[in-house]
């Protein structure tokens, strides 16, 4: 028998009967929403995770409770204690005897759940790694390390914070921006923020009665005010107001004006979203989280499935699910863009998006890719004077690399969000592997760029159409300043079927295009 | 004697020079020109739609 001043860790092995006691005595008992643990509880089990052991950390002080405690539970008259068990689970048999060196475990470390001492919805702050078991298939941007200290040993697990509701302190809304917030503290250099903080932070500009108990959930313009006051810039658009932007999903997810009412209604919804989908990828394709909101719920959405074998005409049909945060239902679930099951959350409930970018970032992403996009398809149908209509495209096709004439006809964009220092690494990592050329490699390594570039792929189902995610190659690339203002020329590069032109955003000379034989297509970039 | 073949250029350095002749006939100045407005009509459109969507859904209760 331990005294009570010693810290008090046990190890137990899954599925035995002592585990599932002391399981039962940490989690019981479970009012409210039981399905985020029992769901959590039971992907541990199973492949990838195949969790082994269990190591149960007892009172354990847990700051994100402990901001909800002082605010909230220390004032009430039943008296909750003040801290917390803390599940450590690793795909390991760890002998039941261990007392220290837990480091010695530390690869096959699969992450943590808090356990809170709430009547409600105990499911506090969880850090597991993510469920991928199909790299080609499945990627999940949004993953920062988190440290885990076990009697002074140090452990890490990345992942993706998730926390469920406890109903008193926050709705789904504060759960939604805690996790963003503390992913985003994790990952760009945020601070953390507290629940009790953010609760305030969204309801500091616009009383609607009584901040808590939070039962009450946030509206929409609390949400925009807590980031706001975290500091984390936020744009945001609504299903219902996106008819006139993002046209080249139109082609893809066209509205036929003579078919039936009904139909006509049912095609102009599935734009809409798949408007509001194509918006909120980039982002996500960006290691930046999304909030998502239905009409009544928020989650956030964290990355997404891929479906190689698509004739896409567009980069958002290649996407059949999003993964998503959902303190409702748990962590990693897969959320379907357009489903078979209409009785189950998918994107077709999702009213709004909104999506942040570290303060450094200016220039909206959708903003970014339509700078790319212009100056490509331009380029490519820019008459040569004296040729008789011909277009360079025309010319590319037939003359200069007919290889590629299948790749121009139709081409699809994908525009994602980097930082200047992983570009270049990834650039030094390419030209090393020969997937990318040397001259041109080396001509964008020394360019001098802003902290965060955003990049648009210019690709074609022919290149896409891979199973295996490293043969899925790019015709082109153009890359954006991140600061630029959205009505000027930001192109900083454009390579484009080897053709390339270098900007000078000082000074705004666009240096005269030049031509490398047999630079493209090359390696589409890998971001998990 | 053997006959020698006269040297030939690379295809690669025929077919650059072909480019960079093609790439000297255009107006760039109107190239850019067209691409930026073709920018800023876009941009407009997505800055209308964020003003519409305050009013749409600031009502929207998330619980």
């Amino acid at each position: 028998m331990l005294w009570p001043m010693y810290k008090r860790f046990v190890v137990e092995h899954v599925g035995t009967p002592q585990f599932k006691r002391r399981l039962a005595r940490a989690v019981r008992p479970y009012t409210g929403n039981p399905l985020p643990i029992r769901a959590t509880l039971k992907a541990l089990r199973q492949r990838p995770y195949s969790s082994r052991t269990v190591v149960f950390e007892y009172d354990y002080v847990d700051k994100d409770y402990q901001s909800e405690f002082s605010t909230f539970y220390s004032l009430a008259f039943k008296k909750y204690p003040p801290r917390c068990v803390r599940l450590h689970f690793f795909n390991v048999e760890i002998p039941k005897n261990t007392t220290s060196d837990f480091r010695r475990y530390s690869k096959r470390y699969l992450g943590f759940i808090v356990i809170r001492p709430t009547d409600l919805q105990r499911m506090g702050r969880t850090v597991l790694r993510p469920p991928v078991i199909d790299r080609n298939k499945q990627f999940i941007h949004c993953l920062a390390e988190f440290p885990v200290h076990i009697l002074g040993e140090k452990l890490a697990v990345r992942g993706m914070p998730f926390v469920q509701q406890d109903s008193q302190v926050g709705a789904c809304a504060q759960a939604s921006l805690w996790m963003l917030a503390r992913y985003m503290s994790r990952r760009f250099g945020f601070r953390d923020f507290l629940p009790a903080e953010i609760n305030q932070l969204a309801k500091a500009h616009m009383a609607l009665g009584r901040p808590l108990p939070a039962e009450r959930g946030l509206n929409f313009i609390q949400i925009l005010d807590a980031l706001e006051g975290m500091g984390l810039p936020s744009v945001y658009y609504a299903w219902n107001s996106v008819d006139d932007c993002s046209r080249h999903i139109e082609q893809a997810f066209p509205v036929n004006p003579n078919a039936p009412e009904e139909q006509r209604e049912q095609q102009l919804k599935l734009q809409r979203i798949a408007k509001l989908a194509d918006i909120a990828y980039r982002y996500i394709e960006s290691s930046l989280p999304v909030i998502f909101g239905t009409a009544d719920h928020a989650f956030v959405g964290i990355g997404h499935t891929y479906e190689p074998s698509t004739t896409a005409q567009v980069a958002i049909q290649r996407i059949p699910a999003f993964f998503i945060n959902n303190d409702n239902t748990g962590p990693y679930v897969e959320m379907r863009l357009f489903p078979q099951q209409p009785e189950l959350l998918s994107f077709l409930d999702v009213r709004t998006v909104i999506v942040v970018s570290p303060r450094e970032v200016t220039l909206r992403g959708e903003e970014a890719e339509a700078m790319a996009r212009r100056c490509v398809v331009r380029f490519l149908n820019t008459e040569i004077p004296g040729q008789s209509g011909q277009t360079v495209g025309g010319l590319v096709a037939t003359e200069f690399r007919p290889d590629l004439a299948s790749c121009l006809s139709s081409l699809e964009f994908r525009t994602f969000l980097r930082s200047s220092v992983e570009f270049q690494a990834d650039l030094r990592q390419d030209i090393k592997k020969e997937r990318l050329n040397a001259t041109i490699g080396d001509k964008l390594l020394r360019l001098d760029y802003p902290k965060y570039i955003w990049i648009t792929e210019v690709s074609s189902s022919i290149l896409l159409n891979k199973p295996k995610r490293k043969e899925r190659r790019c015709l082109g690339r153009v890359i954006i300043d991140s600061t630029a203002p959205a009505k000027t020329r930001g192109q900083m590069v454009i390579h484009i079927a080897d053709f390339l032109q270098l900007l000078d955003r000082q000074t705004g000379k666009a240096h005269d295009w030049e031509h490398h034989p047999h630079t493209t297509p090359f390696a589409h970039k890998l971001l998990t | 004697m053997k006959a020698t073949a006269p040297k030939q250029p690379p295809r690669e350095a025929v077919s650059s020079a072909k480019a960079q002749q093609m790439l000297k006939k255009i107006n760039w100045t109107n190239y850019w020109r067209n691409v930026t407005k073709d920018v800023a009509d876009e941009v407009d459109r997505y800055e209308a739609a964020r003003a519409k969507s305050l009013r749409s859904v600031a009502h929207l209760v998330f619980r």
